[in-house]
């Protein structure tokens, strides 16, 4: 069964289509890479798989119902979310944040049981951030804050995750280490949806990249059919050289940025 | 470097039985002086005729009449108030992710005033004890549901505008309730009502005082209890919160509701006073982090405490002068709270 389903979705923002016909599917164990210029949507895609906003065309099905018919609760406990926004200014402690990860799953009043625990404490071992876990998570680094997001998500024990742009503000380490966790979570069985802005690492981890620009999907496939010449010159507006190398039955794509091929922005 | 911390439920305790004594002594004091032991019995003897045995023989009938018909209640009045005052603030403070919220901030407490003063002015007042809180909740309700409504915009609060709208709805509440007031002075009876009223504090609360903000207090400490976690995420901002299942706009409505009710009940028995709702929450947070499930019975406790020691010391001694509760609940926490700050700025940042 398809996990996650876009049917002709479309969506508007004050009269202006931000995202139209939308046709796509997701299954389970796929890491996709959500690619495309500034303002393309990507985070609205997002946005309507969370049911934070609701399509006005078309649907957006999870399990073959609409998203906008599962209450919050209930979507929470299959969609989990890695934001971009690390600042989280009051002083929890990287184990209070990891925990709220159980929340969808209790009730009003119920304390977290030994098995939820046991969820938290895998969570921390799994990111590494066991020695940090009483740290008040306002003195980490940006991407010691990241990686309790993402073991926030995995304490949720989401069938889907997704990563919003989460790796844009850190350093090269940094988004090795969330997108190899990212990378581990499919491996597990998840499925993981990034929106990123760095293309190289995008071919470098996601099976899949979808490619959207002008409010639409332009290109939905494996890396090498996706970043093509004539793709990032028409969408991204640069010239770059492509390398593709084959490692047995997988292949790595290399983008090196040559020229603007537009007019660049002078002061 | 991890930070050692006291569990708070060992904070919890020692509030509570700070709380216990203070409440105690400030029973004890008075124009006639009741020794703290000559309080228990009498407050021992009005709960079962069994404990009447403890009074003394000799000790008068007059000290257990003043004990649990005057000081008792204005006390517990006091408790509740200050309990309440500080739950909105850590609610407020909570939903809209920011340190400047409080019921006085956002025009709550000026919209229940004003809504209290519209009952007086138009003699409502004479028909039932509950139409002045009524009133209160009416106009704390549209006070905040007009500044909520005016600064949320496609489900998104920005929290400059809501401050914004809080100060301006806020400064059309005070201008309306002037404009009562400046209308009621014609007519010196009314007039001296509002006055009376206006001015706040305890005195004179009785038992119908404390029934009337007890109940409103017990189901919405309850229900805020019952909405920590969504708490605890909301203070991260509301996509953290959406993504581990917070729905943000019911929990809004829900919780500003109840918001309404505690302080419209804390104007309509004791008027407004300031500070509570705004420090408090900031006090417990500095001290025990950031945790609802720890910072809603703590403020509740530490509120009601500042209440309570205010109330004593303007008795002990001011007992002469009017001077409003507010100004002692300030002159006292203001220096705690800034030497707080000082001590923990590192981790404030916010």
């Amino acid at each position: 069964m398809t996990m996650l389903e876009f049917k002709d979705t479309g969506f508007w923002y004050e009269e202006e289509f931000v995202l139209q016909s939308i046709n796509t599917q997701f299954n389970s164990g796929e890491m996709v890479g959500l690619i495309g210029p500034n303002g393309a949507g990507k985070s609205t895609l997002l946005k309507l798989i969370m049911g934070a906003i609701k399509p006005n065309e078309g649907s957006v099905l999870l399990y073959n119902k609409p998203v906008s018919t599962y209450k919050t609760r209930a979507l929470a406990q299959q969609v989990s979310l890695v934001p971009q926004d690390t600042n989280i200014g009051y002083a929890f402690t990287v184990e209070e944040i990891v925990a709220m990860g159980r929340n969808p799953h209790l009730g009003r009043f119920e304390v977290p049981s030994d098995c939820d625990q046991d969820l938290i404490a895998q969570a921390l071992k799994q990111t590494g951030l066991q020695k940090l876990a009483e740290r008040h998570v306002n003195t980490l680094s940006g991407g010691e804050r990241q990686r309790v997001l993402v073991a926030r998500a995995i304490a949720q024990q989401t069938h889907i995750v997704l990563f919003d742009e989460a790796t844009a503000n850190l350093d090269i380490c940094h988004q090795l280490d969330v997108l190899t966790l990212a990378k581990t979570l499919a491996n597990n069985g998840r499925l993981v949806i990034c929106a990123i802005h760095d293309l190289n690492m995008a071919a470098r981890f996601c099976d899949r990249l979808i490619l959207l620009a002008n409010k639409t999907i332009q290109a939905d496939g494996i890396p090498s059919h996706v970043l093509t010449t004539p793709l990032l010159r028409n969408h991204f507006s640069i010239d770059a050289e492509i390398q593709t190398q084959k490692f047995g039955i997988s292949e790595r794509v290399q983008i090196t940025p040559k020229s603007l091929h537009r007019t660049p922005i002078t002061p | 470097m991890s930070q050692k911390r006291i569990h708070p439920q060992y904070y919890t305790l020692f509030l509570a039985l700070l709380l216990l004594v203070s409440v105690v002594i400030s029973v004890s004091t008075g124009p006639a002086q009741i020794s703290p032991l000559a309080v228990c019995q009498a407050l021992l003897s009005s709960i079962h005729s069994y404990f009447s045995d403890l009074l003394m023989p000799g000790q008068v009938l007059w000290q257990q009449s003043v004990v649990s018909n005057v000081r008792l209640p204005r006390v517990l009045t006091g408790a509740f108030v200050g309990a309440s005052y500080a739950l909105c603030g850590v609610v407020l403070q909570g939903l809209f992710r920011n340190p400047l919220a409080s019921p006085s901030v956002l025009g709550v407490s000026s919209g229940a005033s004003l809504g209290a003063v519209v009952a007086i002015f138009f003699g409502f007042v004479a028909i039932s004890t509950w139409v002045l809180p009524l009133f209160a909740f009416i106009g704390a309700s549209i006070t905040m549901f007009v500044v909520y409504s005016i600064a949320t915009y496609r489900g998104h609060t920005p929290i400059a505008t809501l401050l914004l709208a809080g100060v301006a709805i806020s400064a059309f509440n005070v201008a309306m309730y002037s404009f009562i007031l400046s209308l009621a002075l014609q007519h010196w009876e009314v007039g001296k009502s509002i006055v009376y009223w206006s001015m706040g504090g305890l005195d004179g609360r009785t038992w119908d005082h404390v029934l009337l903000i007890l109940p409103a207090f017990v189901v919405c400490f309850i229900f805020i209890c019952a909405f920590q976690r969504d708490l605890d995420a909301l203070l991260m901002g509301e996509i953290h919160a959406s993504s581990v299942g917070v729905d943000v706009a019911k929990i809004r409505l829900i919780l500003l509701t109840l918001t309404s009710v505690l302080i419209a009940m804390a104007v309509a028995v004791a008027g407004g006073i300031t500070f509570v709702g705004l420090v408090v929450p900031h006090i417990v947070r500095l001290i025990i982090g950031p945790h609802h499930r720890f910072v809603i019975p703590l403020s509740a406790l530490l509120g009601a405490l500042v209440i309570v020691l205010s109330d004593l010391m303007l008795r002990s001694f001011f007992y002469e002068t009017k001077i409003p509760l507010g100004v002692i609940t300030a002159s006292m926490g203001a220096p705690f709270f800034l030497f707080l700050l000082l001590k923990q700025r590192k981790l404030m940042q916010v």
